[in-house]
């Protein structure tokens, strides 16, 4: 039986997500409450102050035009190259959402996360060089980017800052993310893990780890990065539980389909779902929004994106609607706007720079560093000596 | 001090380490209940009612368990996490090898977190409850393999993987869990302090010594293992039985030493042969610490038949690697003329298969043989492969002999040595030996090796040419020892020099102040056998780096004057007939017509 508040209407037959999450949110509370909810009760738990709304913007740009710089040097990095256009307002609206301290673990269409959490860290001295740096040092593989060029592209972590890194293997994040919901659970330490997964992978086997999650009322978010192609897969080829969110029952646990390309709404059923998992209430987030770019930089994706839906999904793009937004109420003027434009342009260039200095990794270097333990690093560089005569 | 079983040394090192370290997590399915008998094998007894927020039953899911771990770990706490059985480890080989391994490596976070793996084949357990899973893991950098065969290691070794942080994949071996410490060989039964002890990562332990086989294995086949090295003892073969402990990193340093001694290695598990432990083994201990040079005959891997493992006890039997597959081994390496013990019936076939018939009639006593004689029976029968031509001259010492009489008095007045005919042989040799023309007859051969080891006298590789003359002297005893030291640099020697030396390394071989030192690198030798009344004796080449070998033989008085041949023997590979008459021919004009000052040159 399912419940929606003010309609009966079946909206899983026929249910569209560019339509129907316009102005409404799924909640799922439980097997026989399922709610399609205004979105106006999820925006009160909105940010109202300017300084907060125009870093939020600000931070999807230079999440934006950091992707679109590694992009234009596709060509001269080694290796391939992910990004998350389109996806700005979820990344950005989670990680602000969440506190400094969560342990985060982002996936590759995430990089606002690391743009919000780099700006405070920066701030408070926790990296010695502003987030930006690190990423196209990062990009280039050099020797002082988080990796050190032992893996490539946004495969990164910054464990200083709590944000952790992500491997190829999709899902394996979320079984990580719950063991540090565990020991955060068993110090009391007030934190919640998150995480991502991408409509596709909520079909591996590490999506189970819910099931953990919710067994022991463990304090994690999993945010379904929804952008509708899980490389050349649409999620009706995945599955028949859509909206996404519904799998949160198979768990027992609460769900919520949003409007991912809406920074608000997205920062706000974060706060929800923080508090929640908080309680021990772990909580499933589909956020939807449309993958406007490759699965990777090689990726020939104007060959099998319908044209229609890159055009629709367009007119949704989360800065243009946050952009609008904030001038309609006044807190965004053309000379603040190009403030924060210079300004990103400058972070970023300066960034390239910094990178482009950087030194590369010596030959010898691929033999330090590959256990912590010493009987074993020993051991192994000696097998990674010539041979015997 | 006390004894405790497998299990229980486990569960005690659980104990002790949730004590010590606050943030320590077990987690696994099943890891809970009974309470005081909790785990699938009793392993986590009691923990549960100990540190119930700290020992959790986790879902149903390998690859989740992995990385709740992984997750605790990388946020500093500690885990130990249990996969039930080994063969369970599959769904989780993902995060193990993508994720746990490399995690240090690519992002600088290390993980205090052991994956405990209850192994191997308790007996009729079939394909999905028997696996040794280390070869799933050997060949991924940054993964710590443990492999205890005793409750003294299991326990000493699991603290030491808990207190430290890289990631470990911890081998329990299934069959042991319950043995009671009274079944075990008392190499294996080792007690278990009162106070906190470790044992130390990448150490292996020398269960017994033996000179003659290094038989390296682990885990539950360390009993197998000491039962072949029983039932080799009864055969004569003394066999080093050491057990690895530690599968990565390994204890290549204990194992090179130990096949330095004996030359001999088996690597005994219960893993498959083909793919299992013991290849891998073998191959970086040759590729990267010398095993070849020390080997004498053929490594052996001892382990299971590629097959799958199966499920009845007379196939699981077959299947399994057992102390009599190791003995059969052994005995490869040997051959069987040195492990049958002559008994009634087989001394008769024993004799026969060395061609000689036995008649038994008087009597017959076993004696050993002398380390010289050894040594001789050694060499000559190696070197007899050697091309021997031997060419005979007759020499005509008058000017010796007239020589001799005028300056033996002041000679010996001089130098203290009694001029010898063999003085004056040896001087003539040397000299005539670094003339340009005989430069072959004090070369030497490169030799090359078969794949025994042994010299392929058939093939050398290369001619060395050498500007000195090692020359040798033999000496025979009272004792009737037989030795032949060398006098090194002897063209650079004056005739004084030469023959000092040579009567000096003959009283040395007489009162046994002879050393390994006087030995080797011989370029010619000389021996005198006329003195034993011989009148010409065919010589036996007795060094691989000398070409040639000269006799003397008895100098009598005849119609002339005085006449003994010398013969010489030569490697025909080096030279042939022309140059070793020239050399003769040279030697005997030198000696014929003697015209160098004895106490000058």
């Amino acid at each position: 039986m399912v419940v929606i508040s003010g309609k009966t209407r079946p909206f899983f037959k026929d249910f569209d997500y560019f339509r129907d999450l316009q102005s409404h949110f799924i909640d799922v509370a439980g097997p026989n409450q399922i709610y399609s909810r205004d979105k106006k009760e999820l925006l009160e738990l909105a940010p109202k102050d300017p300084e907060t709304l125009l870093f939020l913007l600000r931070s999807m740009m230079i999440t934006r035009r950091a992707e679109e710089k590694i992009k234009g040097m596709a060509g001269q990095l080694p290796g391939s190259a992910f990004f998350g256009r389109g996806n700005e307002a979820t990344s950005c609206g989670v990680m602000s959402a969440m506190k400094y301290k969560d342990p985060a673990f982002p996936l590759h269409r995430d990089l606002g996360c690391d743009f919000v959490r780099g700006d405070e860290a920066f701030k408070r001295g926790d990296i010695k060089f502003p987030l930006a740096n690190l990423f196209f040092a990062q990009y280039m593989s050099k020797a002082n980017s988080p990796c050190r060029g032992r893996d490539g592209n946004i495969h990164w972590g910054i464990p200083e800052i709590n944000r952790y890194p992500m491997i190829s293997h999709l899902g394996t994040n979320i079984s990580v993310a719950c063991g540090a919901a565990l020991i955060e659970k068993f110090r009391n330490s007030g934190l919640v893990a998150f995480t991502f997964i991408g409509d596709g992978a909520t079909s591996t086997p590490d999506f189970q780890a819910l099931n953990q999650a919710a067994a022991r009322e463990l304090p994690l978010v999993v945010i379904i990065d929804n952008n509708q192609w899980a490389f050349r897969t649409t999620p009706q080829e995945q599955t028949k539980a859509i909206p996404l969110s519904l799998k949160a029952l198979a768990f027992g646990i609460r769900g919520f389909t949003i409007d991912g390309t809406d920074i608000l709404s997205v920062y706000s059923a974060v706060k929800m779902a923080r508090d929640l998992a908080l309680k021990g209430m772990p909580v499933l987030i589909e956020s939807v929004t449309f993958r406007m770019a490759g699965h990777s930089v090689y990726d020939p994706y104007e060959k099998y994106v319908p044209k229609d839906d890159l055009e629709r999904w367009t007119r949704r793009d989360p800065i243009e609607q946050f952009e609008n937004h904030l001038r309609e109420k006044m807190i965004l003027s053309n000379a603040k706007f190009d403030e924060i434009k210079t300004s990103v342009e400058k972070e970023i260039g300066e960034a390239v720079s910094w990178a482009e200095n950087s030194p590369h990794p010596e030959p010898g270097d691929l033999y330090k560093g590959i256990a912590a333990n010493r009987e074993l690093q020993e051991f192994t560089e000696t097998l990674c000596r010539g041979d015997c005569s | 001090m006390k004894k405790l079983n497998y299990a229980q040394a486990i569960n005690e090192a659980l104990r002790e380490e949730m004590e010590r370290s606050t943030e320590l997590f077990i987690l696994g399915e099943d890891v809970c209940r009974p309470e005081g008998s909790d785990g699938a094998f009793q392993v986590t007894a009691g923990l549960p009612k100990l540190y119930p927020a700290r020992v959790l039953n986790t879902i149903l899911n390998e690859s989740v368990i992995a990385g709740l771990g992984a997750g605790v770990a990388l946020r500093g706490g500690k885990a130990v996490v249990e996969m039930q059985f080994a063969d369970f480890v599959t769904d989780a080989i993902k995060m193990i090898r993508n994720l746990i391994a490399g995690l240090y490596y690519r992002n600088s976070i290390p993980l205090s977190l052991v994956l405990r793996l209850p192994s191997g084949a308790p007996g009729s357990a079939g394909p999905f409850h028997s696996t040794s899973p280390e070869m799933l893991f050997f060949n991924e950098p940054g993964l710590i393999i443990l492999a205890p065969g005793t409750p003294y290691d299991a326990k000493g070794l699991l603290k030491t993987a808990i207190r430290q942080n890289s990631p470990v994949i911890f081998l329990e071996w299934k069959k042991l869990y319950g043995t009671s410490p009274e079944k075990y060989p008392k190499e294996l039964d080792l007690e278990i302090p009162d106070e906190d002890y470790t044992v130390p990562i990448g150490k292996a332990r020398v269960l017994r010594e033996g000179k003659d086989l290094t038989l390296v294995s682990y885990g539950a086949m360390l009993f197998e293992a000491l039962k072949a090295a029983d039932t080799l003892k009864e055969k004569g073969v003394e066999t080093e039985v050491i057990d690895l402990r530690s599968l990565m990193p390994f204890d290549f340093e204990t194992i090179a030493n130990s096949v330095k001694k004996t030359g001999r290695l088996i690597v005994a598990h219960e893993d498959k042969e083909v793919g299992g432990y013991g290849g891998a083994f073998i191959q970086l201990m040759s590729q990267k610490f010398g095993l070849f040079d020390y080997l004498d005959a053929k490594p052996i891997v001892v382990g299971a038949k590629f097959t799958p493992h199966p499920h009845n006890p007379i196939l699981e039997n077959e299947y399994l690697p057992h102390a009599d597959d190791i003995v059969r081994a052994a005995e490869k390496m040997f051959g069987d003329i040195h492990l049958d013990m002559p008994s009634e019936s087989d001394s008769v076939s024993y004799q026969n298969r060395l061609c000689s018939r036995v008649v038994q009639q008087g009597t017959e006593k076993r004696v050993e043989l002398t380390p010289m004689r050894k040594r001789i029976a050694e060499i000559m029968t190696e070197q007899w492969k050697r091309p021997h031509i031997h060419d005979r001259t007759k020499i005509c010492f008058n000017s010796v002999l007239k020589h001799r009489a005028e300056t033996r008095q002041e000679f010996e007045k001089k130098t203290g040595v009694r001029l010898t005919f063999t003085h004056y042989i040896a001087y003539a040799v040397v000299k005539t030996l670094m003339i340009e023309q005989f430069k072959p007859l004090r070369s030497r051969f490169e030799e090359s090796l078969d794949h025994n080891g042994s010299v392929d006298w058939a093939h050398p590789k290369a001619t060395v040419e050498r500007d000195f003359v090692n020359l040798s002297v033999a000496v025979a005893t009272e004792s009737n020892e037989l030795f032949v030291p060398v006098i090194r640099g002897a063209e650079k020697m004056n005739f004084a020099e030469l023959a000092s030396s040579i009567a000096d390394s003959a009283e040395r071989c007489r009162n046994k102040k002879i050393t390994p030192d006087d030995f080797g690198s011989g370029t010619i030798t000389i021996t005198n056998v006329g003195v034993f009344g011989t009148e010409d004796g065919n010589p036996i080449l007795t060094e691989t780096s000398q070409m040639a070998s000269i006799a003397v033989g008895e100098i009598k008085h005849g119609p002339g004057g005085h006449f003994g041949r010398i013969v010489m023997a030569f490697d025909h590979r080096m030279l042939d007939g022309k140059l070793a008459g020239e050399f003769k021919k040279a030697l005997k004009e030198f000696l014929e017509n003697w015209n160098v000052d004895i106490f000058k040159d």
